[in-house]
């Protein structure tokens, strides 16, 4: 189906309109409020409004001021023929009409029927459906602000025809029937029962109640078996204990009796033992008298052996004392003959010790002396040179003061003038007249041929009287610096000559000679002086003359004559030769003195010795007489105390019976004791007060043990453990068998459940695959980001579509600008489907649809619109903002604005 | 001559566990106490001088009080001298019924003719002399009968019948595994070969719950009340014997029925709607019109469709309701019919409904460990898309 125009009399703006439209790309341009709108609405009345309507959808039509019953008329093609349609909304006779080229005019119902079945059976609404016009082929009329909302809610009408056209698409069975929509609901609800979302029994579920009753049977079960064992064991117990405290009563009968044994025979070793202790005591004290009494026999005995055997002793002893004092007395004679024999040695040492140092007082002075003149004489010598070098000096001092540099700077300056000298006379030109003609004159004198002239400074050379000649020799000016120079260098000389008092350079040179020959004069004298005194001389010589002095005293003291000065001395070789003689002497006789000392010392010890040892020979005579004194008491003591020796032998025969007989009743008791083993018996006892004490805590255990077992065995009674034991059995079994049937049917819901939701997915994917390519065939020209449709059916009719961008976008998340692209994409691809009942075409109108889109998409927008042309759709687009989509190559329809009024 | 009862295993106090329901269990347990009362009418009716248990008077050593009591209640109606010995489940020992001061008293006011023999030694009852063999534990390493194999232990005897009461396993019988599915306890073998050969006269037998005889003179009496489905066809349950003994003579042994509850054993396989109706029908036999005596341990396997699958189980709960116990062991795969599964594969209209039974029956094709799950969600989308 085409629009091929629409002609439009007061209708709402427009008084009178007529529009032709292309058959792919239209264009309605125009300001604000000039009708775009309205000629989107009369199209779209003209087609699905009965003309005979009244009321306020009337109203809408009309022109302001009232002006005439609304008429729209519209030409269009479908079937293969072109149509016209007219009608009048002139209220309750409002008419239709509808011809055919060639054919006769339809009219009234019959108008209405035909065109319904052109429109594929959209009827035309009037009276109270009026008010639903607009969900009339809504997915192909986009009002104005409406471009952004759900497509699929613009497509419901069309949802029938829609999925037929899918599924016939698609082959068959690409369709879910009521009744399959209900039974899958129907499963899915007995899942939710059952199943909570995350796949597990939802709790009060039978399946998880049954689970529940299983486990709670089983712990029932484990509960009934502990109580059985419980029982068997108590059971067990009681024979055990049973067993035990038999086993106990017999060991302690046998052990209680064995132990009153043990009890017996360790009273015997008690009595025997005491028996033991008491005639071990009566021989001890027996030994213990006849000890003694034999131990003071033996000491008496030896007193009187050891009395006896002193004496002889003290005897021998004083013999010999007496010839020690006769020794002792020789010797202290002969240390006193030897000390004097010392003392006069002593005396000669002390004589030859004085001459030796006479002797050597002697030879000193004669060294001083000697030495003393010696530094006298060096004394005139250098009194002589001192006085040549002040001579020297004074000769010096009155001489000009020309010394080595002095000369060489004054050479220095006469070579200098010298120099300046030559250079004068090397510039100066040489005038010779060779021949002359006329008189020749050289500043103002002449001058004659043959007769050469130096000339040094500008000078006139006058040939006759007409000619005048200038010579400047040397190049001008330079001569006279020369000159200059060397008369200063001259005086220069002069005056220094002069300073230094020197009438010539020549006589300058002899001074300096005859400097150079004084001071080579006083220099060696200086010398010499150095060599023969030195810096000390003065102090040696002051120190020689003190030496002198304290020579001369010692001379004195050992009462020698001083000799007079002039006497001749002795010659020192000789006084050294008595002093040796003095020293040889002294050495001889300290010699004797010293072995004097010696043998009075060796005798000196001798006496010492001898009184040590006669000392010590009184002392222990002494001592040994004391002890004989001390024996003879300590015999009479004892004598006295333990009687006479007769006494003695009597009473120590007695005491030896006595103990004899003692030591046999010892023995005979030791023997009955060893025979009772008592160790043996008490490690017997201790054994079996152990076992008994052990056999009777057996016993009460056993007792308490058979006890308790008895106590667990009798209570109880109103049940039987065995048979609560085989009804828990009993029931666990019952319980899982009830949960296994349960979770069979649980699986089996589940499974139902699965396989729905699988095929479902699966039916509704392969159905609405062709739709989705499409509409992915214009998002392709809109976005170029790789968007694409995701469909789903809600029953039979398309839900809301998101959009797959990665990840999945529901419709509302989007921008407005998105949506409504989002939104005609879905709208074209379901016209295309939709054309297909049409002849292949229909018309889409989209008034100003794409108020949120920005250029890039706008572009985008032409594309998919062009694209839809292409594929017979027929675009009419009304928009205030024709400029945007030049590059559509639409058909353009200008409006303007009607006149006022 | 000596005329006496042989019984054994009444297993008084039994619980029946595996039996859900209190007030069946409670009827199944009634129903032992009863049939004692039988037993009490028989021994009067015969002129049995004495009655003798050989074991498993209780099914536990430490049965309840109002156990013990019912049972003294139903020993004293017998009136005779009632010789009863421990067997492996009451066997005897510290802290076991027979050594409570409870039952002491309950026996003295209300069976003060009954002996429990606790000791191996002869008791002497009329013209007989009892010869007990009574278990002291639940599984006894020797012969309790081991002390009867010197012929002077009969001396004292004399002329009076000699009667062995013992509990335990011959040559080729024992309890095997019993009802509630607790392993069976290790046999106490009895070796009836080694006792004196012409020195007893009857051996009266316990343990084994089917009438049994193991030779002329030795016998089984089994349960006087079935407590179990029956092992085999011989497993003959529900009677006691009605022995007539004298010395040096076989005895007369006749068994008298004495059960109540009927417990019975059925197997089938299911192949179709018919098979069904067959079930119905044996079962229906089975039980006459009867209700709440009956105990059935159905065993079931093959494939049923859909349809018949729900037939089954109407069969089914009828007989839940029925019976004292259905025990059944169900092992009938779905295999829903081509026309079932085709309705819903080829659903043409709900192709949804259609893809998720494709899917399933797939999933039972595989036979993968979801298998069953499947088989159940086959059932459940069946029913769902059937509504």
């Amino acid at each position: 189906m085409r629009l091929r125009s629409l002609k439009v009399r007061n209708y709402r703006v427009h008084r009178d309109l007529e529009v032709r439209f292309d058959d792919r790309l239209n264009l309605v341009a125009g300001p604000n409020e000039v009708g775009k709108s309205t000629v989107a609405e009369a199209l779209h009345r003209a087609l699905f409004l009965r003309p005979n309507v009244t009321g306020a959808v009337r109203e809408g039509l009309l022109t302001r001021p009232d002006g005439g019953h609304p008429e729209v008329e519209v030409v269009f093609a479908a079937d293969g023929a072109e149509w016209t349609l007219h009608k009048r909304f002139s209220g309750g006779n409002g008419t239709v009409r509808l011809s055919r080229h060639g054919e006769t005019t339809l009219s009234g119902d019959e108008a209405e029927a035909r065109l319904a079945e052109l429109l594929r059976g959209e009827d035309a609404l009037g009276g109270r459906r009026a008010g639903q016009l607009d969900d009339k082929w809504a997915h192909l009329w986009v009002w104005q602000g409406a471009s952004g909302g759900d497509p699929a809610g613009s497509l419901q009408a069309q949802a029938d025809q829609l999925i037929q056209r899918l599924q016939s698409m698609g082959g068959l069975g690409l369709y879910v029937s009521q009744r399959d929509s209900e039974v899958a609901g129907r499963v899915r609800a007995r899942y939710e029962e059952v199943f909570t979302k995350a796949g597990k029994p939802r709790a009060g579920s039978e399946l998880h109640e049954r689970e529940e009753a299983a486990a709670a049977a089983q712990a029932r079960l484990e509960e009934r078996t502990a109580a059985v064992r419980e029982l068997e064991g108590a059971a067990e117990r009681y024979r055990d204990a049973g067993a035990r405290l038999e086993k106990a009563r017999e060991a302690l009968a046998s052990l209680e009796e064995e132990e009153a044994r043990v009890a017996e025979r360790l009273r015997e070793v008690e009595r025997l033992r005491r028996e033991q202790e008491e005639r071990t005591r009566k021989l001890t004290e027996t030994r213990e008298r006849l000890e003694r009494l034999r131990e003071a026999d033996r000491e008496i005995a030896e007193l009187v052996e050891a009395i006896a055997a002193r004496r002889e002793d003290v005897a021998t002893q004083e013999t010999a004392f007496e010839a020690l004092e006769a020794d002792h007395a020789e010797r202290l004679e002969a240390r006193a003959r030897a000390e004097r024999l010392r003392e006069d040695a002593a005396r000669a040492v002390r004589e030859a010790r004085v001459e030796l140092e006479r002797r050597r007082a002697r030879l000193q002075h004669a060294e001083r002396r000697e030495q003393l003149a010696e530094l006298e004489s060096v004394r005139e010598r250098v009194e002589a040179l001192e006085e040549e070098i002040d001579e020297a000096t004074r000769a010096l001092s009155e001489l000009p003061p020309v010394t080595d540099e002095v000369l060489e700077e004054l050479a220095a300056l006469d070579a200098e003038r010298l120099r300046s000298e030559d250079r004068l006379s090397a510039v100066a030109a040489e005038i010779e007249v060779l021949e002359a003609g006329l008189p020749v004159r050289l500043a103002d004198e002449p001058i004659e041929p043959e007769t050469p002239r130096t000339v040094t400074r500008d000078t006139e050379l006058r040939v006759g009287e007409e000619t005048r000649i200038r010579i400047r020799p040397g190049g001008g000016e330079t001569l006279e610096e020369t000159r200059a120079l060397a008369e200063e260098r001259a005086a220069t000389l002069a005056g220094r000559l002069e300073e230094l008092g020197c009438a010539s350079l020549a006589k300058a040179r002899e001074t300096s000679k005859e400097r150079v020959k004084l001071e080579s004069a006083r220099d060696g004298a200086r010398a010499k002086l150095e060599g023969l005194a030195g810096e000390d001389f003065d102090a040696r010589l002051r120190r020689a003359q003190e030496q002198w002095q304290e020579a001369q005293g010692a001379l004195a003291r050992f009462g020698e004559e001083l000799p007079g000065d002039e006497a001749e001395p002795p010659a020192p070789e000789t006084l050294a030769a008595g002093v040796e003689e003095a020293e040889r002497v002294l050495a001889e006789r300290e010699e004797t003195e010293r072995r004097l000392e010696e043998e009075r010392s060796e005798k000196a010890r001798a006496v010492e010795q001898a009184s040590g040892t006669l000392e010590e020979k009184r002392e222990a005579l002494r001592s040994v007489k004391a002890e004989v004194d001390r024996k003879k008491s300590n015999l009479e003591l004892l004598e006295e105390r333990v009687g006479d020796a007769e006494r003695r032998r009597q009473e120590l025969e007695g005491l030896a019976e006595r103990e004899a007989r003692e030591a046999e009743q010892l023995a005979e008791t030791e023997a009955a004791l060893a025979g009772l083993d008592p160790d043996q018996l008490e490690a017997d006892r201790t054994r079996l007060v152990r076992a008994l004490e052990q056999q009777r805590s057996e016993r009460s255990e056993a007792d308490r043990e058979r006890a308790g077992a008895r106590a667990l065995l009798e209570s109880g009674g109103t049940t039987d453990p065995y048979a609560d034991l085989k009804a828990a059995h009993a029931a666990l079994d019952r319980a899982r068998e009830r949960e296994r049937s349960a979770r069979l049917r649980a699986d089996a819901l589940a499974l139902l459940h699965e396989t729905f939701e699988t095929e479902k997915g699966a039916l509704t994917r392969s159905l609405v695959a062709p739709l989705e390519e499409r509409v992915n065939g214009y998002l392709r020209t809109i976005f170029a980001d790789g968007s694409e449709i995701a469909l789903d059916l809600e029953g039979t009719s398309l839900a809301t579509p998101s959009l797959r961008r990665g990840e999945r976008f529901a419709f509302e998340e989007l921008s407005g600008g998105a949506r409504e692209q989002f939104a005609v994409a879905v709208r074209l691809a379901a016209a295309e489907l939709l054309a297909e009942d049409h002849d292949g075409a229909l018309p889409i109108v989209l008034d100003d649809a794409f108020a949120y889109s920005d250029p890039e998409r706008v572009r985008g927008l032409m594309r998919a619109l062009d694209r839809a042309a292409g594929r017979g759709l027929q675009v009419v687009l009304m928009t205030c903002t024709p400029e945007d989509y030049a590059s559509l190559g639409a058909h353009s329809i200008h409006l303007t604005r009607a006149p006022a009024g | 001559m000596a005329k006496f009862v042989h019984t054994s295993d009444w297993h008084l106090g039994k619980p029946f566990a595996s039996m859900e329901d209190a007030d069946k269990r409670s009827r199944v347990r009634e129903a032992r106490l009863e049939t004692l009362r039988s037993v009490a009418e028989l021994v009067r009716e015969e002129g049995a001088a004495f009655v003798l248990v050989a074991g498993d008077l209780f099914d536990s050593p430490s049965p309840s009080r109002d156990v013990v009591s019912a049972a003294m209640s139903a020993v004293g109606a017998m009136e005779v001298p009632v010789l009863a010995i421990p067997g492996n489940h009451d066997h005897a020992g510290p802290g076991s019924v027979w050594e409570q001061d409870f039952f002491e008293r309950e026996r003295r006011e209300l069976a003060p003719n009954l002996r429990v023999l606790l000791e191996a030694a002869p008791a002497e009852v009329g013209d007989a002399v009892i010869h007990p063999a009574p278990l002291a534990h639940r599984q006894l390493a020797q012969d309790p009968t081991a002390w009867l194999r010197a012929p002077e232990v009969f001396e004292d005897a004399g002329g009076r019948v000699r009667i062995v009461l013992a509990h335990g396993s011959v040559q080729g019988f024992s309890s095997d595994v019993d009802e509630e599915g607790l392993p069976a306890a290790e046999p106490n073998r009895v070796e009836l070969d080694r006792l004196p050969p012409g020195a007893i006269d009857y051996v009266a037998l316990g343990d084994w719950h089917g009438t049994k005889r193991v030779s002329d003179a030795a016998w089984y009496s089994g349960t006087p009340e079935p407590d179990r489905f029956p092992k085999s066809e011989d497993h003959d349950q529900g009677h006691v014997l009605v022995v007539d003994a004298a010395r040096a003579k076989d005895p007369s042994v006749r068994p008298a029925a004495t059960g109540r509850l009927r417990w019975h054993v059925h197997e089938a396989t299911l192949g179709g709607p018919s098979d069904v109706d067959h079930l119905r029908e044996d079962v229906a036999a089975r039980l006459g019109g009867r209700t709440r005596q009956d105990l059935l341990r159905l065993t079931l396997d093959g494939g049923l469709s859909l349809a018949a699958r729900s037939d089954l189980d109407e069969v089914l709960e009828s007989l839940g309701s029925r019976l004292l116990r259905l025990k059944l062991d169900d092992r009938v795969r779905l295999a829903p019919s081509r026309e079932e599964l085709e309705g819903l594969t080829e659903r043409g209209t709900d192709p949804l409904v259609a893809k998720v039974a494709t899917r399933l029956a797939e999933r039972i094709e595989a036979g993968d460990e979801r298998g069953p799950a499947a088989e159940l969600a086959l059932r459940d989308l069946y029913s769902l898309a059937g509504e």
